[in-house]
């Protein structure tokens, strides 16, 4: 993969030769964005009307057998005689935040983790494979024992445990920069470091 | 997952919300009186649930047939939109440019894309790629996955990536195919224990 692989018989290719093979890189497809809440709230909505579904239908089946005792009619019934009192008040307020937040969710923008890489294809990575390739890069620095890493599409914190070299945070600061360059927009590192356990518990 | 699809989600969630919300609230100012401080006097609403009349029509006998029926409709429709949820997104062989009446040629772009994930494979700190041809949205792309150390040079990466995918467009010789190339990063390094 160190050479082109099609090779025009002239060292100038005609206009036609060039216009007649596919000139470039792949274009980039529009990048992944992640459903968010509503992922999987929707499948969880989906089996919840099963549900319904099958009690209804347990509700038919007992009737048509003759029975009488079914699971909507017991729910009917116990609703039967409900006067108002402090403790409907609960499952109430409950209901009112459950449907905040599927308001919420329902408007919610689907969430972006995506870092692209600067060549033209725009291949990327997500912001939790950033935190690994960051503490990858930390942790092959001198004096670094061991390297967390959190990481948004704007910033990346490393938190480090060194030997105790004041020279490490700046190596680490910079080793990690240099593993992030390659990102079209890189996020801002901040390191911060901690020397090992046993200077602490002093 | 389709669009139709994606927008159902958002629409019954919305409905679901705003009638919890909207119940909940009435349920707990009617259990709390708080109805009289809207407006609505204490002798304008019930101060108990009857289910008389449910129970009296749960006795009749065509309330079996209804609730059949409802179950048929909700369990039918539960199932198509749980199934809709299912990704489908392979793609046919591709049709290549010089087809004719004369004969078609057909390229399994599975097996293009797989090839070229194969090359990216080889680069150094690339433990694995896999490719394949999806079809998202009528758009053809040419996806890859490729999973990597921690310690692995993503510059060299992305310029082999951009390489491969040169050829990879020679190959398809199709200009309508995107691609797109993911990579992810293994959580740690594979028995390179450093020594420090």
């Amino acid at each position: 993969m160190t050479t082109t692989t099609t090779t025009p018989t002239t060292s100038q290719p005609s206009p036609t030769q060039v216009a007649s093979r596919a000139e470039g890189p792949l274009r980039p497809a529009p990048l992944p964005t992640g459903a968010g809440r509503i992922g999987w709230l929707g499948p969880l909505l989906a089996v919840l009307l099963i549900g319904v579904a099958v009690v209804l239908g347990q509700d038919a089946w007992t009737r048509l057998g003759g029975g009488q005792n079914t699971w909507l009619g017991s729910a009917i019934s116990g609703l039967n005689g409900l006067a108002p009192s402090t403790a409907l008040a609960v499952p109430a307020v409950v209901a009112v935040l459950l449907g905040l937040v599927l308001l919420l969710t329902a408007f919610s923008r689907r969430t972006r983790k995506a870092l692209v890489l600067r060549g033209d294809l725009g291949a990327h990575l997500t912001t939790r494979d950033v935190a690994r390739l960051a503490a990858g890069a930390a942790r092959q620095v001198d004096g670094v024992l061991d390297a967390s890493v959190t990481a948004t599409r704007r910033k990346v914190s490393v938190e480090v445990v060194t030997t105790g070299d004041s020279a490490t945070a700046d190596a680490v600061q910079g080793d990690v920069a240099r593993a992030l360059s390659a990102l079209v927009s890189a996020p801002r590192v901040s390191t911060t470091t901690k020397t090992t356990a046993k200077e602490g518990t002093r | 997952m389709s669009r139709t699809v994606a927008g159902f989600d958002r629409l019954v969630v919305f409905v679901l919300g705003l009638v919890l919300v909207v119940g909940g609230a009435a349920t707990g100012a009617w259990a709390l009186n708080l109805l009289d401080d809207v407006g609505l006097p204490a002798s304008s609403v019930p101060q108990q649930i009857s289910t008389g009349p449910v129970t009296d029509a749960a006795g009749q006998p065509w309330w079996a047939y209804a609730t059949a029926a409802g179950a048929v409709v909700l369990g039918l429709l539960g199932l198509w939109w749980l199934l809709a949820h299912i990704p489908h997104r392979g793609a046919d062989a591709l049709r290549l440019p010089g087809s004719s009446a004369a004969g078609a040629l057909a390229l399994d772009g599975d097996a293009a894309v797989a090839v070229a994930a194969q090359v990216i494979a080889e680069v150094p700190g690339v433990r694995s790629a896999s490719g394949r041809m999806v079809s998202e949205r009528g758009q053809l792309i040419a996806e890859m996955n490729v999973v990597a150390d921690p310690e692995v040079d993503l510059v060299e990466l992305d310029a082999a990536v951009v390489e491969v995918s040169r050829d990879l467009a020679t190959v398809l010789s199709r200009s309508d195919v995107r691609g797109r190339v993911h990579v992810s990063i293994a959580r740690s390094s594979k028995g390179l224990a450093r020594v420090a």
